[in-house]
């Protein structure tokens, strides 16, 4: 019977230690003493100014225009669609400074790590600019740069088909009248080439062999379903033209839309640079010279030994830069785009309710917040290797 | 064998040699350099001329600037008073000098972990409160100079330097809490911190000076200036006390095993072995947050305080004079540019140093 | 695992006059040495005396300065093709293995055979999983490194060196980053192969393995070679002071 696993014993209760128990009903009475004292103060206070209380105010007629607009709107929709004209107005510029900083920030980070002197002092240069300059400054800057560029009383155009002018940018818009029929098919195109492609994979995928690439199949099955659907229905391309400095024709961009979108592309392109030079540096030197000593050619090395182990290493801080950059969406508010700050401001001006007003500015970027979080760290997790 | 003394390694080849060998060496070199050299000439030329050959600089009044082709620098030098110092009256000028001097003085002393003593918090606790006093006057012949009189780099460094002083205290006591064992507070912890990070902090300074006026008695906070600050402060406070998380994490878990062996209790653990071996990982992170903080002050002008970018907008609007604003955001930019750069290289100095004390 | 297929009369490894600066510091000083196909070597010596950047300038991970390094008669240059086909026949494993996290066991065997060139998918596959099973892991060819011991590990790396088919295989310190227990699997691994025949030089504090399988044991100190003697000689009769001195630290 020696030597054998036995069941643990029974250990009795430990007692209660008071002092921790003490320690944190402290810290909550203490908690809950400033919360009682704020909302005292606040009731008198609502009280005295008649501030109205309530949500009531979100179904009032909004009274105010917004110039950039994502769904329509006019001054006789309600506040609650202001408001949501406000966070689409969000949610789009982050999403094009993500996408826009990371095409630039990528290449501008191996950049730095160039032989080239001149182009990673380049690169240097920009990093630090970015690094020491307070975003605000950049975009008050840019816009003071723009108003003083354009021509008055025309416009000048900067590319083919691209017209710029006091009143904004207009770039050529492509008009297509799909049939009837044509939307839906390419629609549900889409939806099934990547599910049946990725179901084809995973049968296709053996142990020790990586699932085949389904992506690229799947994308050009989906570009084709699209290109089908718009030849059937005909095309147009409308090329935007101009009346004095008034810009006609094409999709048009506000000068306050084009130059958030392009201050915080550039700052946050510096930033992503960072995160990818040191995310190439992290890779031990040791992953070098194993292939080096294997006899592969400096290029195959980093494409397959070191750029999948960078991908792992920047993800997190990759993320919470995109995470920053929904955050430095407000400052679009110090140049006059109307994104979700700036209608939040405008609405408790005009309904005296910043209880209310503060709620949902709360709400709305926790929700952000979380969905963005939850959603980035799944991909971080299967970009992680697995550990024994 | 006879033992070979060392011999000095063959002279290498001659300087200019390499420079020239990265520029053009390979044929992805030797195209990018040309592509940078012509973007550079493009974009440089039209820039020098208007920047310092067309530009102007004296005389420092406003018909010069309206005649002038290229940069009108004789705007920035006869406004840059009121953008360094906003409209504080100008005799007094030397009382926001002082307080900005002091201010940068004691951010570079108090990097050092040689000055991390009990007697680096009394120092704070005296300084910081002189500034305010000194700026105020209204005392032995100084005269009273109120808030909204307040403006530019005084602005900036006051906040900054309050927010973070006023800061590390409370984050040093989030951060240990967020790991404590104790749930209520480690979930007390946890929610200021998560909520303070997920909001941007446009959105907090403007939440503090639209609603703090509704939830906390009148005399509390009088002022704007004061609930920027306590914005700021409560900001700084959930971000440092992620950097002070981080450097908990890095002192190996011996660490506390070795003081409980001796021990030593929880405060004097966290006091004497954890908190000096966390905090001094983390000087990067702490310098970085520092300069974090002196850019995020820049939006404060969102609120209607005045910083540096607001008394240049305020300057821009003379009637006088043509209003350049470029030039004017250039400076701005410098200034900007100088305290981080300078701070930033000042802190990799002093690593650099204790790492080899250490 | 294959028997040195060089013709006899050439050496596997030959460097002559070698010497290797670290900015001012001289870090080889005139080396000479020899190595005939076939011959086991195992170098030891203090730290700091040059051993490890002698076998790093051997398949050119360190640049020489000085003299020449040929290796099966193909001599090292600033030439990129030379260099690797240097690399390609000279293998090498290294105190932390290296392996590559991202990629499975077998995966990390036929990367390099298949980015060279040198083996079709089938081909690159088969050698892998046949050396792989020779070095003990064939149940483990689909996990990652991070899955395995440091022992096994460490077999993988002689194994993905291995997948190359280089005519000699250079170690650096194999053993010093391993828990005790799985440092007898290693040296098992490499006593196997040199029972093979394959041209070895191992740069290694183990002098058991030393006495069991070396055909010399060279001893260095400041960046030269003091002494070089077949083991029963080395260890029985040293010649030089400090080879008396290192042995005597190292047998205590």
């Amino acid at each position: 019977m020696t030597g054998q696993a036995l069941a643990p014993p029974r250990v009795p209760r430990a007692p209660i230690a008071w002092k921790t128990v003490a320690a944190q009903s402290a810290a909550v009475a203490l908690v809950a003493a400033l919360l009682a004292l704020v909302v005292v103060t606040t009731i008198s206070n609502l009280q005295l100014r008649s501030i109205p209380t309530g949500f009531a105010f979100l179904g009032d007629r909004a009274g105010f225009k917004i110039a950039d607009t994502v769904i329509a709107f006019s001054p006789d929709a309600s506040y609650l669609r202001a408001i949501a004209v406000g966070v689409g107005n969000t949610l789009l510029l982050s999403l094009l400074v993500c996408l826009a900083a990371t095409l630039v920030g990528v290449p501008l980070g191996v950049a730095r790590l160039s032989s080239n002197p001149l182009v990673a002092g380049l690169a240097a240069v920009w990093v630090e600019a970015v690094r020491n300059t307070p975003p605000v400054l950049l975009l008050i800057f840019l816009y003071a740069v723009w108003s003083q560029a354009m021509p008055i009383g025309g416009a000048k155009e900067v590319l083919p088909g691209v017209l710029a002018s006091i009143r904004g940018i207009a770039v050529p818009k492509l008009l297509v009248g799909f049939p009837a029929g044509g939307l839906a098919l390419a629609l549900a195109a889409s939806l099934l080439a990547p599910v049946l492609a990725a179901a084809a994979a995973r049968r296709a995928a053996r142990p020790g062999r990586r699932r085949p690439p389904y992506a690229p199949a799947a994308l050009a099955a989906v570009a084709l379903a699209w290109i089908a659907a718009a030849a059937l229905g005909g095309w147009t391309l409308e090329i935007p033209h101009a009346v004095g400095d008034d810009l006609v024709g094409g999709a048009r961009l506000t000068p306050e839309f084009a130059t958030v979108v392009f201050g915080l592309s550039l700052y946050t392109a510096g930033f992503i640079a960072e995160i990818v030079r040191s995310g190439i540096q992290a890779v031990p030197r040791g992953q070098w010279e194993a292939g080096r000593a294997l006899g592969m050619t400096e290029g195959q090395i980093l494409r397959r030994v070191i750029a999948p182990q960078t991908l792992r290493v920047i993800l997190p801080p990759l993320t919470s830069q995109y995470i920053n950059t929904v955050k430095n969406s407000t400052l679009a508010i110090a140049i006059g785009y109307s994104e979700f700050m700036t209608v939040m401001g405008t609405v408790i001006n005009r309904t005296n309710q910043p209880l209310e007003g503060t709620l949902i500015i709360v709400a709305v970027y926790m929700a952000i917040n979380l969905t963005l979080a939850a959603f980035l760290d799944l991909l971080n997790r299967r970009v992680q290797p697995e550990r024994r | 064998m006879v033992h070979a003394a060392p011999l000095a390694p063959p002279r290498p080849p001659s300087r200019a040699a390499p420079l020239v060998k990265r520029l053009f060496g390979s044929p992805l070199n030797a195209i990018l350099t040309v592509l940078v050299i012509w973007a550079l000439w493009s974009a440089a030329a039209p820039l020098v001329k208007w920047a310092i050959l067309d530009a102007v600089l004296l005389p420092v009044e406003p018909a010069a600037c309206r005649d002038a082709q290229g940069a009108c620098w004789s705007f920035v030098v006869a406004k840059s008073g009121q953008i360094l110092f906003g409209i504080y009256p100008i005799e007094e000028r030397w009382r926001p000098m002082l307080v900005s001097a002091a201010l940068l003085i004691l951010l570079g002393y108090s990097l050092r972990p040689a000055a991390w003593r009990p007697r680096l918090a009394a120092i704070w606790a005296l300084v910081l409160p002189t500034t305010l006093i000194l700026m105020f006057g209204g005392f032995a012949g100084l005269s009273y100079v109120a808030t909204t009189m307040w403006g530019g780099l005084p602005v900036t460094l006051l906040l900054t330097v309050t927010a973070i002083g006023g800061a590390f205290p409370l984050s040093v006591l989030l951060a240990l809490g967020r790991r404590s064992d104790l749930p209520a507070i480690r979930i007390l912890s946890t929610l200021f911190i998560e909520l303070t990070r997920a909001l941007p902090l446009l959105s907090i300074l403007f939440i503090a000076s639209i609603l703090l006026p509704l939830l906390v008695p009148e005399w509390l906070l009088p002022d704007k200036f004061f609930r920027a600050m306590v914005a700021l402060l409560l900001f700084a406070a959930a971000y440092l006390a992620e950097v002070v998380r981080g450097g908990l994490q890095a002192v190996p878990a011996g660490q506390t095993e070795a003081a409980d062996a001796l021990g030593l209790g929880y405060w004097k653990t966290q006091r004497h072995v954890i908190l000096p071996q966390a905090l001094a990982v983390v000087i990067p992170s702490l310098t970085n947050t520092v300069i974090v903080m002196i850019k995020n002050t820049s939006l404060v002008l969102v609120v209607g305080l005045f910083d540096l970018i607001s008394s240049g907008k305020a300057a821009l609007a003379d009637p006088e004079w043509s209003s350049p604003a470029m030039e004017t955001y250039l400076f701005i930019a410098a200034i900007y540019f100088g305290l981080c750069f300078g701070f930033g290289r000042f802190a990799a100095a002093l690593e650099r140093q204790t790492r080899i004390d250490a | 695992m294959t028997p040195s297929t060089q013709p006899a009369d050439r050496p596997a490894v030959e460097l002559a006059g070698l010497h290797k600066w670290y900015g001012d510091y001289h870090a080889l000083r005139g080396v000479d040495l020899s190595v005939a196909p076939g011959e086991r070597i195992v170098i030891c010596g203090p730290s700091g005396s040059g051993k490890s950047t002698l076998i790093r300038c051997i398949n050119q991970l360190e640049r020489h300065q000085a003299g020449v390094v040929r290796v099966d008669g193909e001599e090292a240059s600033a030439d990129p093709r030379r260099l690797q086909a240097i690399r390609r026949k000279a293998g090498m494993v290294f105190q932390g293995f290296n392996l590559f996290p991202h990629l499975t066991v077998l995966q990390n065997c036929t990367l390099a055979p298949l980015q060279s060139g040198a083996a079709t998918a089938a081909e690159a596959e088969a050698t892998a999983l046949a050396l792989l099973a020779r070095v003990r892991v064939a149940d483990q060819v689909h996990k990652h490194p991070g899955q395995l011991s440091g022992g096994q590990q460490q077999r993988v790396a002689i194994a993905r060196a291995l997948c190359m088919k280089p005519e000699i295989m250079l170690f650096d310190e194999p053993t010093s980053a391993l828990d005790p227990e799985m440092v007898k699997e290693v040296l098992d691994t490499m006593i196997e192969l040199a029972r093979d025949g394959m041209t070895m030089l191992a740069v290694t504090h183990e002098m058991g393995f030393a006495r069991q399988v070396a055909d010399r044991v060279i001893f260095m100190d400041e960046g030269q070679i003091l002494e070089a003697a077949p083991p029963e000689d080395f260890f029985a009769r040293p010649q030089h002071e400090r080879t008396r001195a290192f042995l005597g630290q190292l047998l205590h």
